[in-house]
C-alpha cells in the first residue's frame, strides 16, 4: 500500500511540475503572432508655429543736435494777418488744374482754418488696457517697466483670425503668413501719437496678381472716411500695401488661389 | 394633379438655384505691428517766380521737418528738379527717390503788388492728389503763408490740425544770474520775428496766452508785490487783474478765454481762484489749509488738474470746475507740479522731480498711462502746441563753480518722446507757453 500512496504521490507532483511548467511558461508552447498596431499619423500642412524670425521694432534714435533753420533770418516786422486766406474744402482726388478754388478778392478768415474745438475727453476706464499698450511704442524714461512691457516682449502670437479657413492641405502656412505679415509690417508707419490711434482700424480688400504684386485695394469702412484721423491712417495703410520696398509680397506662387483675393487689417492695438 | 404639381416643382428648383454655392473662406491679415519713421516727402522749389518762392519752401520745408513726422529729401536727389506745379507729376521720378509724398507748388507775383501762392500734395503711391489750395496775400505775408501750407500738409497727412501757424510767448533772459533782466517775448513756433513785450524793468514771470484773444496773462513785480497781468499784443495795453489783498500767480485763462485761473496767498495759504474778465468778480475754488496752486482747466471747462501738498507731498490732483470731488491723480514716487491738460483733453503734461532730477511727463487725466519725457538738471513748465501732439518747455543746465557756462533755452519735444528740438532764441529763455493756431 505504501508503494501506491508513494505512486499516487509521485504522480500528483509529477503533474502539479508539468502544469507548472505549462501554465508559467506559456510562450514555450505557443507561438507568437506579431500583430503590426496601426501608428496613427496626421499629415497636415499647417507648421506647428512659426518658423518665420521675429523682428523687433526699434524705436527712432532721438536726433541729438536739434537743428537751426538756416534759410530763416528773424524780421522785425510784426507778423500781420494776410490779406486773403481760403480754406475751400479739399478738391476731389482727381488732378485737375481749375480744382484750386480760392476767392480771388480777400475775404476775412474763414471759420474753418480755426482750430477745432477740443472735444471732450474720451472714457477712458474702457480703454485704458489698449492705451497703455500702445503707449509702449513710445518712450518712458521712468525705470520701473508697465506689466504691459513683458508681456510685449513675448513674441507675438499667431493671430488666430489669421488663420485662413480654407480647406485643409492648400492653405497657406503660419510660416508663410507670418513672412508676409512682416514684409507689410516693414513698410507700415503707424500713426504714432495719434488720438485714439489704437481705434484707427482701416480694414481691406485686396486683389493680388499672379506675381504678388497688389493690382487694387478696396477699403471696406469707407464710412469713417469722414474722420480726418481714420482717412489718415487709412492713407499710411494703402502706402504700406503700394510700397514699392514690400513688392511683391512673398507669397507662394503655387497657392495663388488662395491669396490672389485677401481682406487685411491694420490694427495698431499690439504695438510693442 | 399634375397641374398642382408643377408650381411646386418649380418652386423648388428656384429654391434649388437660389440657394447660394458654399463660399470658400476668404484669407485674412491682421497687421498689429509697424514702425515709426518720418515719411519721406520731396518738396521742389516753389515755381512761379516771385521773390519769396524759395523762402516759402525753405519754411514749409524746415515746419515738417522739425515736426519729426516728415522727411524732407534733399533735392539734390530729385530727378525732376523742376516738376510743374500745375499738373500731375511723372509719379516713377518720385517712387525712385523713394518720396512717398510730393508737394509742389507756385508763388506768383501779382500786378498788383500781392503775391499768389497755391500748392499740390500728391500721393506717390496712390498718384492721386490729396490736397490743393491757393493763397492771395501780400507781399510780406509770405512767411504766414508757408505754415499755413505747412499745417495743410501735416493736417492730410496725419488728421491731426497743425501747429506751424503760431507764436511762442515767452521770458527772456539777460544779465548776470545775481541781476537777472526778464523780458516778456514772442516769436513765431519756428523763431521768427522774435520781439520784446516789456522792457525788463520789472520781473515778469509764466506768461500764458489767451485761447480766444490775442492777450497774455502773466506775473509781473511791476508794483513790488507779485501780481497778475493781463497784456494785449496788439495794444501793448497792460492792466492788473483782480483787487485781491495778497499775492496773486501762475495764472491761466479758461478755454472760453472769459475767465482767468489764479492762486492767491495769503498768510502762508495759497487757494485757488478764478476772475470773470467781463464782470471782474472773484471766485475762490478751494479752500484749505495747504499751498493750492498751478491750476489748468480741462478743455472742456468742466474740470480743473492743480498741485497741492494737502496729503503731505506736492501732487497733482483732479476736481470739478465748482471746487467739489478733489481727488489725486498722481501716485509715482517723487513730488509732482506744473499740471497742463492737453487741448485735446487725453492727457496732462507736468514736471516731476524724483530723486534730485527733474522730468516733464504725460498721464492721462485719471492718472493712469505716466510716461516720463525728458529728464535734466532742470527741465520744467511745459506747454502744449494747440493740437496736443507737441510740448514745449525750458531746460536748465547749470553753471560751473565761478557761475559761467550755465544757460537756460527753450525746448520742444512730441508725445513719442523721440522728437526733441531746441527752439532757438536770441538769448536765454524761460516759462514758454504756445499760442493757439492764429486766426
Amino acid at each position: 500500500m505504501p508503494e501506491r500512496r508513494g505512486l499516487i504521490f509521485s504522480a500528483v507532483l509529477h503533474l502539479l511540475v508539468v502544469l507548472a511548467v505549462v501554465l508559467g511558461l506559456p510562450s514555450v508552447f505557443q507561438t507568437h503572432i506579431d500583430e503590426e498596431q496601426p501608428i496613427v499619423v496626421e499629415l497636415v500642412n499647417i507648421g506647428p508655429k512659426t518658423l518665420a524670425t521675429m523682428k523687433t521694432l526699434t524705436p527712432p534714435k532721438a536726433k541729438a543736435p536739434p537743428k537751426v533753420v538756416a534759410a530763416e533770418q528773424p524780421k522785425p516786422t510784426p507778423p500781420s494777418p494776410p490779406q486773403a486766406k481760403a480754406a475751400p474744402p479739399p478738391p476731389p482726388p482727381e488732378p485737375k488744374p481749375a480744382d484750386v478754388q480760392v476767392p480771388e478778392k480777400p475775404v476775412p478768415p474763414q471759420p474753418e482754418t480755426k482750430p477745432q474745438p477740443p472735444q471732450p475727453p474720451q472714457p477712458l476706464p474702457k480703454q485704458k488696457r489698449q492705451d497703455l499698450a500702445f503707449d509702449t511704442l513710445l518712450k518712458n524714461l521712468a525705470s520701473k517697466p508697465l506689466p504691459q512691457d513683458q508681456a510685449a516682449q513675448q513674441p507675438a502670437k499667431p493671430q488666430p483670425s489669421s488663420q485662413p479657413v480654407a480647406p485643409l492641405g492648400s492653405q497657406l502656412s503660419v510660416s508663410e503668413l507670418d513672412l508676409v505679415k512682416q514684409q507689410i509690417e516693414q513698410c507700415w508707419n503707424v500713426p504714432a501719437g495719434a488720438r485714439d490711434a489704437q481705434n484707427l482700424t482701416p480694414e481691406f480688400r485686396v486683389s493680388m496678381n499672379p506675381d504678388g504684386t497688389v493690382r487694387a485695394a478696396t477699403l471696406l469702412n469707407p464710412e469713417r472716411l469722414s474722420d480726418p484721423f481714420f482717412q489718415a491712417a487709412a492713407d499710411s495703410a494703402l502706402r504700406a500695401l503700394r510700397n514699392p520696398n514690400c513688392q511683391p509680397l512673398k507669397l507662394p506662387p503655387q497657392k495663388y488661389d488662395q491669396w490672389q483675393i485677401f481682406t487685411i487689417t491694420f490694427d495698431p492695438k499690439d504695438l510693442s | 394633379m399634375k397641374a398642382l404639381l408643377r408650381p411646386f416643382a418649380l418652386l423648388m428648383l428656384a429654391v434649388v438655384c437660389a440657394m447660394p454655392l458654399p463660399a470658400r473662406a476668404e484669407l485674412h491679415i491682421d497687421i498689429t505691428r509697424g514702425k515709426i519713421e518720418p515719411l519721406p516727402i520731396a518738396i521742389p522749389t516753389f515755381a512761379g517766380g516771385a521773390s519769396s518762392a524759395n523762402d516759402i519752401t525753405q519754411v514749409i520745408s524746415a515746419d515738417l521737418e522739425r515736426s519729426g513726422l516728415f522727411k524732407p529729401i534733399d533735392p539734390q536727389a530729385f530727378v525732376d528738379k523742376d516738376p510743374a506745379s500745375h499738373i500731375p507729376p511723372n509719379y516713377g521720378d518720385w517712387r525712385v527717390i523713394n518720396a512717398q509724398a510730393l508737394l509742389t507748388g507756385s508763388a506768383t507775383q501779382m500786378p498788383d503788388g500781392r503775391v499768389q501762392v497755391e500748392f499740390r500734395l500728391w500721393d506717390v503711391f496712390a498718384q492721386q492728389q490729396l490736397t490743393g489750395l491757393r493763397y492771395t496775400t501780400t507781399a510780406s505775408n509770405w512767411r504766414r503763408i508757408a505754415h499755413i501750407i505747412a499745417d495743410a500738409v501735416y493736417k492730410r497727412i496725419t488728421g491731426e490740425d497743425g501747429y506751424f501757424d503760431t507764436r511762442i510767448v515767452y521770458i527772456a533772459e539777460s544779465g548776470p544770474l545775481d541781476h537777472r533782466i526778464k523780458r516778456l517775448a514772442i516769436m513765431d513756433q519756428d523763431g521768427a520775428n522774435n520781439r520784446y513785450l516789456t522792457d525788463g524793468k520789472a520781473l515778469v514771470l509764466t506768461p500764458r496766452f489767451s485761447p480766444s484773444t490775442q492777450e497774455i496773462t502773466y506775473l509781473s513785480y511791476a508794483r513790488g508785490t507779485p501780481r497778475v497781468y493781463l497784456f494785449n499784443i496788439d495794444t501793448g495795453q497792460q492792466e492788473v487783474l483782480g483787487d485781491f489783498p495778497g499775492m496773486t500767480f501762475a495764472p491761466r485763462f479758461s478755454p472760453d478765454g472769459n475767465r482767468v485761473i489764479m492762486s492767491l496767498s495769503v498768510h502762508g495759504e495759497s487757494q485757488i481762484y478764478t476772475l470773470d474778465l467781463r464782470t471782474r468778480r472773484a471766485v475762490q475754488i478751494t479752500n484749505t489749509e495747504a499751498i493750492d496752486t498751478s491750476p489748468c482747466y480741462s478743455p472742456d471747462g468742466q474740470h480743473i488738474v492743480f498741485n497741492s501738498d494737502r496729503g503731505g507731498s506736492q501732487q497733482l490732483y483732479v476736481m470739478n470746475v465748482d471746487g467739489s470731488n478733489v481727488h489725486r491723480i498722481s501716485f509715482g514716487s517723487g513730488r509732482y507740479g506744473t499740471p497742463v491738460w492737453s487741448p485735446r483733453g487725453d492727457l496732462i503734461a507736468f514736471t516731476k522731480i524724483d530723486n534730485g532730477q527733474f522730468y516733464i511727463g504725460i498721464m492721462h487725466p485719471d492718472g493712469s498711462g505716466e510716461r516720463l519725457l525728458t529728464n535734466g538738471f532742470l527741465v520744467e513748465g511745459p506747454s502744449w502746441a494747440p493740437n496736443g501732439r507737441v510740448l514745449i518747455y525750458f531746460r536748465q543746465t547749470p553753471a560751473d563753480a565761478r557761475g559761467r557756462g550755465g544757460s537756460t533755452r527753450l525746448y520742444t519735444i512730441d508725445l513719442t518722446g523721440y522728437n526733441e528740438r531746441e527752439a532757438v532764441t536770441p538769448s536765454d529763455a524761460s516759462d514758454p507757453a504756445w499760442s493757439p493756431l492764429l486766426p
